[in-house]
């Protein structure tokens, strides 16, 4: 068959194609020419496995080649629902994840706590270590925050403050949490440089408030708060860990075929300490600057930590998978 | 054959053909990522007008001091928002592409050539600081020029492809042979050999005369003419091979 006569027997059904894909477009729904795509779609497929073949030439391939990536677009468009996802996700998926990553979350634990303990102690010993850890600036803060004479409640006087210190703790804290996450690729040593460095510094801060200022106004302010920061960033090292040891130890497969199934899994991870890290956020910025009573924020940090610890245990069914 | 001369990437969907995506290398991409720069930085001027504008009118007309802690804020959370979230939702919904990348043709698809999904589009995102250091995406670039596909360590963690968002549309001006007679070859060729051929004729007018001439002179032991003659000779089997006249 030539060229032209080729075209000319398809022309009707390219056209067809053509407006349904134009159709589809326009719109996230679903328009009446759509249920007539499938049909359609595998004709064209087959029109252009005989124009292949034929090597009717570039011009006519091209557009048959269009038409197909374009409606296999469609045909393929990722329909999930949202809710549902994040509901499942939340409620059984994520929990699950995360006992079956037991190993990878005790070692991020290790990672942070460790150096963090370490550098607490050494406090004691020798309070200097902090000062060269942190530096200048940030002991100027410390002081400020929970010093003698200072208070973190006076340097909250407005809504205003409440606000920027909210989106300054989201903008950092979750790009931390993104960053430990990236630095896994470069086979988990960002990752672990990130976790650790985040153990030292915090246990830097604990020490030297704990030597030169008021260590019950910081635990104070900690208390609502730190539990969702710290397991955040546990579960963004986790997600980084993953891509590096998806990398150092791909297992039978390809380092690439290996990367991208191990980044698919980590993902969910990183959803997870991206949710967790803005709800510390929420709570630095507005609850942990209210004056209130030490006992009733003690007891809201201590039932967070415990409401957050009983979903890691026992949220999601194991057996899920025979049903 | 395509796989040897071209930046197409050749890929078997479920119905059992081929689809042939045209990979965006390294350039249109670094145009598509300055544009987005651009746009970004807009955003962020307009939003820093807006936000003191809000202020503003909040302190005259109702008397409300927020503080100057609220506008700085929403700065922050609008440069976080820039940072993150516009390439996620972007490239995540219908259009499959960040403005810039929409206004050069780009577009991000799944190595398999379906729409990417929100988990791929974050993968990507996210490992984009990786791909910037330590400048000006140097690790990107070498990592897009160490495999076939042009995928930086974002694209592989992802599995995702940037390619030219309208195949359809070949810088060819039109096919056939201009009247040009077909010509049966005077010896058999393979497969891939008529593939060539036809390949040439299609694109032919695209190039110079004289370097028509001499891509045709390869093919002397063939067509046994020279010059423009050969040229023409080869078009011919072309239209020969295709059936053509």
């Amino acid at each position: 068959m030539k060229p032209s006569a080729f075209a000319e027997r398809g022309e009707k059904t390219w056209k067809e194609v053509e407006e349904a894909l134009n159709e589809l477009d326009g719109t996230r729904g679903i328009v009446p020419s759509a249920s007539r795509l499938p049909t359609l779609f595998r004709q064209v497929c087959g029109d252009l496995s005989l124009a292949q073949y034929r090597m009717y030439g570039l011009v006519l391939c091209e557009r048959i080649n269009g038409l197909v990536i374009r409606g296999y677009g469609h045909l393929n468009r990722d329909r999930s629902d949202l809710m549902r996802a994040l509901r499942q996700g939340v409620l059984e998926d994520f929990p699950l994840l995360v006992r079956h990553e037991w190993r990878l979350f005790w070692l991020m634990m290790a990672c942070f706590w460790l150096p963090f303990w370490g550098i607490y102690l050494s406090s004691f010993h020798d309070v200097r270590w902090m000062t060269s850890l942190l530096g200048a600036e940030a002991l100027d803060q410390l002081q400020q925050g929970y010093g003698e004479e200072g208070g973190f409640h006076e340097m909250r006087d407005n809504f205003g403050s409440n606000f920027e210190m909210f989106a300054f703790y989201i903008a950092n804290n979750v790009g931390i949490d993104f960053r430990t996450f990236a630095g896994g690729i470069l086979g988990g040593v960002g990752t672990l440089f990130f976790v650790v460095y985040n153990g030292l510094h915090f246990g830097a801060a604990t020490g030297y408030v704990q030597q030169e200022a008021d260590i019950d106004k910081f635990m104070e302010w900690i208390s609502g708060h730190s539990s969702p920061e710290i397991l955040g960033m546990i579960f963004s090292g986790m997600a980084g860990m993953r891509l590096g040891l998806a990398l150092i130890r791909p297992g039978q497969r390809s380092r690439r075929h290996s990367l991208a199934k191990a980044a698919n899994r980590a993902v969910k991870l990183l959803y997870a300490a991206a949710f967790l890290t803005t709800m510390a956020a929420v709570i630095e910025g507005f609850w942990s600057p209210l004056r209130l009573p030490v006992f009733l924020k003690y007891s809201f940090g201590c039932s967070l930590t415990l409401g957050l610890i009983s979903w890691l245990l026992f949220a999601g069914k194991e057996e899920r998978r025979a049903a | 054959m395509a796989k040897k001369l071209d930046t197409l990437q050749r890929i078997e969907i479920a119905e059992g053909v081929e689809i042939q995506l045209h990979l965006a290398g390294p350039m249109p991409r670094g145009v598509a990522f300055a544009i987005d720069c651009l746009v970004k930085a807009a955003i962020l001027i307009v939003g820093s007008i807006g936000c003191g504008l809000i202020g503003f009118i909040c302190s005259v007309l109702f008397g409300w001091n927020l503080g100057s802690g609220l506008g700085t804020g929403l700065m922050i959370a609008i440069a976080f928002g820039l940072e993150f979230v516009y390439s996620i939702v972007f490239e995540a919904s219908r259009w499959s592409a960040t403005p810039g990348k929409r206004i050069v043709g780009l577009k991000v698809v799944r190595t398999s050539g379906a729409p990417i999904s929100w988990h791929q589009s974050v993968v990507r995102t996210m490992l984009r600081v990786v791909d910037w250091l330590p400048f000006f995406g140097v690790t990107g670039i070498i990592t897009g020029l160490c495999n076939d596909r042009f995928q930086r360590l974002g694209d592989l963690a992802a599995d995702t492809l940037v390619i030219y968002a309208e195949p359809g549309k070949p810088k060819v001006v039109a096919s056939g042979g201009d009247g040009i007679a077909p010509f049966r070859p005077g010896a058999s060729l393979t497969r891939e050999d008529q593939g060539a051929i036809v390949q040439y004729a299609d694109r032919f007018r695209e190039w110079p005369a004289r370097r028509a001439e001499e891509l045709a002179e390869h093919l002397r032991g063939l067509t046994r003419v020279e010059g423009q003659e050969g040229v023409s000779r080869i078009v011919g089997m072309a239209q020969w091979i295709r059936g053509e006249g």
